[in-house]
């Protein structure tokens, strides 16, 4: 039960790493570790592509949310704070006007009814420094409050010339004869009747309310709320962006009646989110700009945070996917691995077989040999015997010592054929020699001799000077030449012509070409004519393997082989081996 | 009856065509396919005794020449190759087929057989 569990588990392992065998020639796949890698990392990249995808739109939008969200949530904070502001700001306006229109204009013009003026109003506000009254030209002429600046003339002054056109006006931050940062608002009395003098009322206020105001509005401990103008430049204080009057240490937002947010960067490049909203009061527009400020780090921790639980999710994805892929493809592999190993056991064993039919077809070959001189012998002897006993037959010394030199002569052909069968036999078991290779050609092509003579095949071998001795495995070498000299013997129509060239090829190699003037290979054939069963002897007269058994011989002496052809000109095949060449021997245990 | 023996093995013709005539039958021998159909212009055969493969024209070819030129010929074929099996062309029966080596009593009864003569109940 543990065994075969454990068996189960090992077809998900992948075999064919540890694996040696270089009959690969037979494989599904010539480098199997290359194709199960490639196959895996396709099949991964393919699922995992969309996966991601979808993980990066995911994280777009989730993040789009948040910053959406927190923009929103800045506007409406500094929404509520423009709202107190302008309240703020409205109050006092009210007041002033509440004054101008119930008192008099000689009230007005009296320092002593303006003092009593100046407490009401720091009784119901406070923060109102002074108070002033400008008449028509310009001129103070009447003021209460720390300073002596009565008669002072206002004609160039802000406050003065919009009050006088607009009606109600509320300046920016300036630090003034104090030294100490205030704003001031001015409103018209208009003459009454009308056509007559106006006045106006202007107040001189203290910001430290104003900034007590702000201070309650941040959420968080790094937001920030206070007042620019147009330009810029700071109206009330912040921890982070500069003091009163300086430049606001971010790009400075315009001016603009509805609330807008940005995502930007202060000086420091710190990020942060900045609505502002241009201030207005009931009568007129101010000069200042709301601007709540939150560092954007919360934000950016939260997109992190998302970021990170996507990236955890696409890895763990991935993971499966690649567990998955890796068990699949392994499981399949192993399987083409294990039919790919039987196949190459099976052809290994057809190769043995082969050599036996080779074997065979030899014998057959040396029988017909040794017939003829036996035949003779067969003849002689006969003769011999006739003559001794049929009296009829005219006996001499000389005729019957013919017959028994001719019978003498005959055992010797059948000793050379029978010592060439020994030879070839015992050499098939040698491994790696130095051999003469005109001799091992003759003795294949001896076999076909006689066949060449009846069927009048010119059969010429041309041996390079060069080469004589080459260092290789003689049965292999044999099997492969008796191979393709068979091949062309019956490629051949008789008449025809085989040559057989031995020539130095590059590298420390010899070339053997084999050419025959036959029918020849046309090129589909030829594509196909190394892979094993194929034949195109017809059923029963060839197994197919010959060719594909004599490359992968070859290719074990370390050589290669290849093949041209002509339909009706002839077929040449080529071989080359290396002269000194070793073998590939080590990694079939039934191989040779 | 007079016999014709093809085979170009010149040894083996000579002393079977001696030990023929030794036996009371008139026999002829020719090595190669031009000269026997030389002779069997000249010379009215009854049996022809081939050599299956011999060089140029081989036994099998030579016997459609032979019968062009006489009809009434018979053939035996002589082989080799240890099995007749692997001789399975031309249209003669098998028995026609003889194997090296040859015994002479095989032969005369192979003759005996195509020609329906007794011969081995005649001279020896």
């Amino acid at each position: 039960m543990r065994g075969r569990t454990r068996q189960r588990l090992r077809d998900f392992w992948p075999r064919f790493f540890e694996a040696r065998s270089n009959d690969t020639r037979f494989f599904t796949f010539a480098h199997y570790p290359r194709a199960w890698l490639l196959t895996s990392a396709v099949l991964t990249a393919a699922a995992c592509f969309p996966l991601g995808i979808a993980f990066l739109v995911d994280y777009g939008f989730a993040r789009r949310e948040i910053e959406v969200e927190e923009s929103l949530r800045v506007v409406r904070r500094a929404s509520n704070a423009k709202r107190t502001i302008a309240h703020f700001l409205n109050e006092r306006l009210d007041a002033l006007r509440f004054t101008v229109r119930t008192v008099a204009a000689e009230d007005l013009r009296s320092t002593e009814h303006l003092s009593s003026l100046l407490n009401d109003l720091n009784f119901g506000f406070g923060g109102v420094s002074d108070l002033g009254v400008i008449d028509r030209n310009g001129r103070q002429v009447a003021y209460v409050g720390p300073y002596d600046l009565l008669g002072e003339d206002y004609t160039e002054r802000e406050s003065f010339r919009q009050a006088r056109d607009r009606g109600t006006f509320v300046s920016g931050v300036f630090l003034g004869h104090r030294n100490e940062p205030h704003l001031a608002i001015a409103v018209r009395r208009d003459a009454d009747p009308p056509g007559g003098d106006f006045l106006i009322l202007r107040a001189t206020v203290d910001i430290q309310r104003l900034v007590r105001t702000l201070e309650a509005f941040p959420a968080a401990p790094r937001d920030e709320v206070f007042l620019v103008d147009r330009h810029g430049i700071l109206q009330t204080p912040s921890r982070a962006f500069g003091a009163p009057l300086e430049r606001v240490r971010f790009p400075a937002p315009g001016f603009s009646r509805r609330t807008v947010s940005r995502d930007t960067r202060d000086d420091t490049g710190r990020r942060i989110l900045v609505a502002s909203s241009g201030l207005t009061t009931d009568q007129c527009d101010t000069p200042f700009i709301l601007v709540f400020v939150r560092d954007a780090t919360d934000m950016t921790d939260r997109v992190l945070e998302l970021l990170g639980d996507r990236i955890v999710l696409f890895v763990l994805s991935t993971a499966g996917i690649l567990l998955a892929v890796l068990l699949t493809v392994t499981y399949m592999f192993n399987r083409l691995f294990e039919s790919d190993q039987s196949k190459v056991r099976t052809i290994l064993k057809l190769e043995q077989t082969d050599r036996l039919v080779s074997l065979g077809r030899l014998a057959a070959g040396v029988a017909h040999e040794i017939n003829n001189p036996l035949a003779v012998i067969n003849e002689d002897a006969g003769y011999a015997r006739d003559l001794l006993t049929i009296p009829s037959a005219n006996r001499s010394d000389g005729e019957l010592l013919m017959h028994m030199d001719s019978i003498i002569e005959s055992v010797d052909r059948c000793r050379v054929i029978t010592r060439q069968l020994l030879g070839f036999a015992r050499k098939v078991e040698v491994r790696i020699v130095a051999m003469d290779l005109p001799e091992m050609i003759e003795s294949v092509l001896s076999l076909h001799r006689k066949e060449a003579e009846h069927r009048n095949i010119e059969v010429r071998v041309e041996v390079s000077e060069e080469i004589r001795e080459i260092v290789t495995d003689r049965g292999k070498l044999q099997q492969v030449l008796l191979n393709l000299v068979n091949n062309a013997f019956q490629a051949l129509d008789d008449g025809g012509r085989l040559e057989i060239v031995v020539s130095p090829a590059p590298n420390d190699a010899v070339r053997i070409a084999i050419a025959d003037n036959g029918c020849g290979i046309p090129p589909e054939v030829r594509e196909k004519i190394f892979e094993p069963f194929f034949t195109t002897k017809g059923e029963g007269r060839g197994t197919g393997l010959g060719l594909a058994i004599s490359y992968g011989l070859v290719r074990k002496l370390r050589g290669s082989m290849s093949v041209t052809s002509e339909v009706g000109r002839g077929t040449t095949f080529t071989i080359e081996l290396p002269a000194h060449g070793g073998v590939n021997e080590d990694e079939t245990p039934s191989g040779g | 009856m007079r016999l014709l023996l093809v085979d170009d093995e010149r040894n083996f013709v000579e002393t079977l065509t001696k030990r023929l005539r030794l036996r009371g039958i008139d026999s002829d021998c020719a090595f190669d396919a031009e000269e026997a159909l030389r002779m069997a212009r000249r010379t009215r055969y009854d049996v022809i005794l081939l050599d299956v493969k011999m060089p140029g024209l081989g036994g099998i070819e030579l016997r459609r020449r032979l019968e062009e030129l006489d009809p009434s010929l018979r053939f035996l074929f002589i082989t080799g190759h240890a099995s007749q099996s692997d001789l399975a062309v031309g249209s003669s029966e098998a028995s026609h087929y003889l194997t090296k080596p040859l015994h002479l009593d095989e032969l005369l009864e192979a003759v005996e057989d195509v020609t329906g003569e007794d011969m081995k109940g005649g001279k020896r």
